[in-house]
Formats: structure tokens, C-alpha cells, sequence
């Protein structure tokens, strides 16, 4: 190993953790040094929660500063940072966490992912007007780059939602399954909760599924005409809201 | 790097106001890591930004003297955003940041040897070979020095820049900051540095830490830093400058009063130097 080598590698120990190898290569007196190399410790730590308080301020609120900074260096003493940019620091904190808080860590990072997912045009009704009725049943759709979905057994999105309209957190709910689709029209992040036949829908669809597969699997449980109709109704939702890509 | 004025680094707290009318900023640094983003509102903005300001990259993670290999996808990914909004310039720290895969967002210090400079110089020359042009390497600020150094600052700074054919960003309040913490002659730092190479200057504010300046960026441009800047922008004719502000952000109404300040200084000690 080069010199320059063992010298970086000391002052990462040092700064992760408090190793004192490196002490002896640094000028000045021993009480200063320390001191010194205090500074890149105090900085790495209180860089790396700023970014956390900033990927989950709802969390922080929920939790409160002190619990939420005991979260923070527990996952910091965990997890030493590895990607070029600190936006994408703190994907896995959820593992600090359980029930609720989790949930809304979980929540919390999909927004951030939705916030600046690849751009994407959405398809449109004139898109699909301009379509030979013959066409339909072999249509292909595919979901807008920037849709994610999110499943929660708690009241997480009520507790992100209140605490981002600045209103009092709801009480603890009793357990309840929602799927929730979360995606970006624009610049700005929208969600909403969704039905289970819907969710495996829109999986279906990211399988590469026609719009007739799609009629065919609502068949099994109520009519041909009734599965036409709800997946109509389906894409005629999804359409409005920009679900829908447009394009390959 | 042309001479592009007075500029500020686009925080997206000015976002809007930036946007929202006419401002006395002639540019924009732009924090490169913030737009390495698939898409949203973060590059819309910036693309919005470019239509009506030059914008030059600035970025924190290149790790250029760190002894781990160069991250080449990073380094692409860099190029691809050049190419899509066309800086003026692009740079970086002259520091390492992590080893081993760890990335500690951190602008650690190099030592000021030659095996440093040999082993910094050779990286600079793939990464201008990657994205096709000089980068520019900003001095950081310092809390500690190594045994055994070979050569001061100044002198490591002026010979990376040499050894590597590259530019310089000169981060006024960096020397300054380290001109207190290790003791040395702020002026003749700036005497020591190739006139032609230093392309942009920094200006922020520090905290102090005991007998310790610290670089925080969270507080105005200190008046001990204004008056090193009269020597920098006397000597350094070429540099763009620019103030950076991370922290306790104010109105961009506040710091484009600060850049004033910063122009009518430029202003006078270059008519003083002529």
C-alpha cells in the first residue's frame, strides 16, 4: 500500500470510527490534533443526518429531533455512504424502524423516488381517439415512467398526510391492508390509494398484458360486457390522471 | 473558462425567484451531484435556468486524489449532463472524499507531496480525457496538515495545476480559513498561484470553532475574506467569482446585495492596480 494510501485509509477509520491511527501523521500537538480531526468527524455525522432529515421530514416530526437523530446514528454507525450523491442516502432507514414509522420511511423515500423519476408524456384521450376500433383488443399500455406502488398495514399516508397539512397526527388505527399508486404528472407528486383487482391490473399491465388480457382476467368474477365496461372505466381514470405512458 | 461576471450558486430555495424576473447575476453555479437525477422538477428547473443564465458545474464527489479507482459511470453521467445544458465550465475539489466504496461527503485534505501531486495530476488528465475539456480543481478548506509535507499549499495547488494542465478555482475564503488554521501568509498564497490558470473565484462565509476557522457557508462573506478578495480580483483578471451560501439561506434579495458589494470592490482594486 502507498503512503497516500494508508493515510486515506486511516483518516476513514478515523472519521467512521474514531479510529487513532492516523493521529501520529497529523502536525501538531497531540490535545490539537484530536481536535482537529474532530472537526471531519462532527461534520460526516451532521452532514449525513441533515440528509436524512431532509429524504423523511415527516418522520422526524413524528418521531421528534432526539428519537429521530437516534434512528439517524444508528443507521449512519450502519450503513457508510456509498453512492456519488448524498440525495440518495437513507434508502434502507426503514430497517431502524417498525410498524408505523417504518411504513412512513417506506412512504417517505417512494415520494422522494417518484420526486425525480426519468420524465415521461403521458398518453392522452386523443391519443386513444385517433385508434381503429379493430386495434383495442391487441392495445398495449404501459404504465408512466414515474409510477410506483406502495402496500401499507397501518395509517402511515393519513399520519404523512396530516403532517404535511400541518394538522394534529391521527390515532393508531387498527391494522388495514391499502395499496396505494403513487406517481408525478409534471413536477408534482400525486397519489391515492387503490383497490387490490386494480393494482393487479396495472401489474398485469407492466407484464407487457393487451387490453383484451386485461378484460379476459375481469371476466373470471362478472360478465364479458361487465369486465369491458370496468376496464374502460379503468382506462378512461387512468388516462385523466397520466397513469399511462405514451409511446413504447 | 471565459469571463463570465458576478455570479451566485443556485440553491432551489431561489428557484422561483430566480425565475420571477430580472436579477444583477450575470451566472449561476450549479451543485453538479443535485441534477445527476433521472428527471423532475430538479431538471426542469435547471434547463429553465439555462435558457436564460450561463450556468457552470460544480461538482462535490469526483474524488480526485482519493486511491480508489475513478468512478467512470459517475464521470459519464457527469458528461451526460454537460451535454445537456452546456456549461461554461466544470469543477471540482482538490481533495479525496472516500476509499474502499465508501463515499463520506466529505472534502478531505490531500498531503502536499509529490507523490500526491504525481498521482492527482494523472487522474486529472483521464477525467478532462472523459468529459473533453480542462477542469477546474478548487483549493479546500483545512483542519489539519500531515508530517511530512514537501511543499506548502499554495505550492501543491500551483503544481497539481501544472503537472495536470488544469484550471483553478480559487476559493477565497478557503485561504483565508486555512491561512488561520495552519498559520500562514494569506497574500502570498495568491502570489504563488499561476495568474492564467485561476479561472473562478469563491466567496462564503465561516464559523469559528475555538481557534479554529470552519467553512461552513452558513453566514455572510467575512471582512477579512472581502479584503483578500480586493488582492484576488486585482491579480486574478481572468476569474469569474461567485458567492456560495449552503446554509441559513436568505433572501436572494440579501445576496445579490452581497455580490454587489463584490463588484464594486473588483471595481475599484483593478482601477487601483492599473
Amino acid at each position: 500500500m502507498t503512503h497516500l494510501a494508508t493515510l486515506q485509509a486511516q483518516i476513514q477509520q478515523r472519521v467512521l470510527r474514531g479510529d487513532t491511527a492516523i493521529e501520529p501523521q497529523v502536525a501538531g500537538r497531540a490535545q490539537d490534533v484530536a481536535l482537529r480531526l474532530g472537526i471531519y468527524e462532527h461534520a460526516y455525522r451532521a452532514r449525513l443526518k441533515e440528509a436524512l432529515g431532509m429524504a423523511y421530514p415527516v418522520l422526524r416530526e413524528c418521531l421528534g429531533r432526539d428519537a429521530f437523530d437516534a434512528v439517524a446514528t444508528a443507521y449512519i454507525d450502519s450503513a457508510p455512504p456509498t453512492h456519488r450523491s448524498i440525495r440518495w442516502y437513507g434508502a434502507a432507514l426503514h430497517r431502524e424502524l417498525r410498524g408505523m414509522h417504518a411504513e412512513l420511511a417506506r412512504w417517505e423515500w417512494l415520494l422522494g423516488e417518484v420526486f425525480d423519476a426519468a420524465d415521461d408524456r403521458a398518453l392522452t384521450e386523443a391519443d386513444l381517439a385517433r385508434l381503429a376500433p379493430t386495434d383495442w383488443p391487441a392495445l398495449r399500455l404501459r404504465l408512466h415512467r414515474t409510477v410506483r406502488f406502495c402496500e401499507t398495514t397501518t395509517n402511515a399516508v393519513a399520519c404523512w398526510q396530516a403532517a404535511a397539512a400541518l394538522v394534529p397526527l391521527p390515532p393508531p388505527r387498527d391494522p388495514e391492508r391499502l395499496w396505494w399508486v403513487v406517481w408525478r404528472r409534471d413536477v408534482s407528486t400525486r397519489f391515492r390509494s387503490t383497490p387490490l383487482d386494480e393494482v393487479r391490473a396495472f401489474m398485469r399491465l407492466g407484464a407487457g398484458a393487451t387490453f383484451a388480457d386485461l378484460c379476459a382476467d375481469l371476466a373470471r368474477d362478472m360478465t364479458g360486457r361487465e369486465a369491458a365496461m370496468r376496464a374502460a372505466t379503468w382506462l378512461k381514470r387512468w388516462i385523466g390522471e397520466g397513469l399511462i405512458g405514451r409511446g413504447c | 473558462m471565459r469571463q463570465l461576471g458576478f455570479g451566485l450558486g443556485l440553491r432551489p430555495d431561489h428557484y422561483d425567484a430566480v425565475l420571477d424576473g430580472a436579477h444583477r447575476i450575470d451566472w449561476f453555479e450549479v451543485t453538479t451531484e443535485n441534477y445527476l437525477v433521472p428527471g423532475g422538477k430538479p431538471l426542469h428547473y435547471l434547463e429553465r435556468l439555462r435558457e436564460r443564465y450561463p450556468l457552470v458545474m460544480h461538482g462535490v464527489s469526483l474524488s480526485i486524489g482519493s486511491t480508489a479507482p475513478l468512478d467512470f459511470a459517475y464521470l459519464h453521467s457527469v458528461r451526460e449532463l454537460a451535454r445537456r445544458i452546456e456549461p461554461e465550465g466544470i469543477s471540482d475539489h482538490l481533495c479525496w472524499t472516500g476509499v474502499d466504496g465508501v463515499n463520506l461527503h466529505d472534502l478531505l485534505p490531500l498531503p502536499h507531496t509529490d507523490e500526491a501531486i504525481e498521482h492527482v495530476a494523472a487522474r486529472v488528465r483521464q477525467v478532462q480525457d472523459v468529459l473533453g475539456r480542462r477542469i477546474m480543481l478548487e483549493n479546500v478548506s483545512s483542519y489539519v496538515s500531515f508530517r511530512g509535507a514537501q511543499m506548502s499549499e499554495s505550492g501543491f495547488v500551483a503544481a497539481v495545476s501544472e503537472a495536470a494542465d488544469c484550471l483553478l478555482l480559487l476559493d477565497v475564503n478557503n485561504v483565508y480559513v486555512n491561512s488561520v488554521n495552519h498559520g500562514f501568509d494569506p497574500v502570498s498564497y495568491l502570489n504563488a498561484l499561476p495568474v492564467e490558470r485561476v479561472r473562478q473565484l469563491h466567496l462564503a462565509g465561516h464559523s469559528r470553532r475555538g481557534h479554529l476557522l470552519v467553512d461552513t457557508h452558513d453566514a455572510p462573506v467575512a471582512d477579512a475574506v472581502w479584503r483578500l478578495y480586493e488582492v484576488a480580483a486585482a491579480r486574478f483578471v481572468h476569474a469569474s467569482t461567485m458567492i456560495e451560501r449552503d446554509d441559513r439561506i436568505p433572501p436572494l434579495a440579501d445576496l445579490v446585495d452581497e455580490l454587489d458589494h463584490a463588484r464594486r470592490l473588483a471595481a475599484s482594486a483593478l482601477e487601483a492596480a492599473a
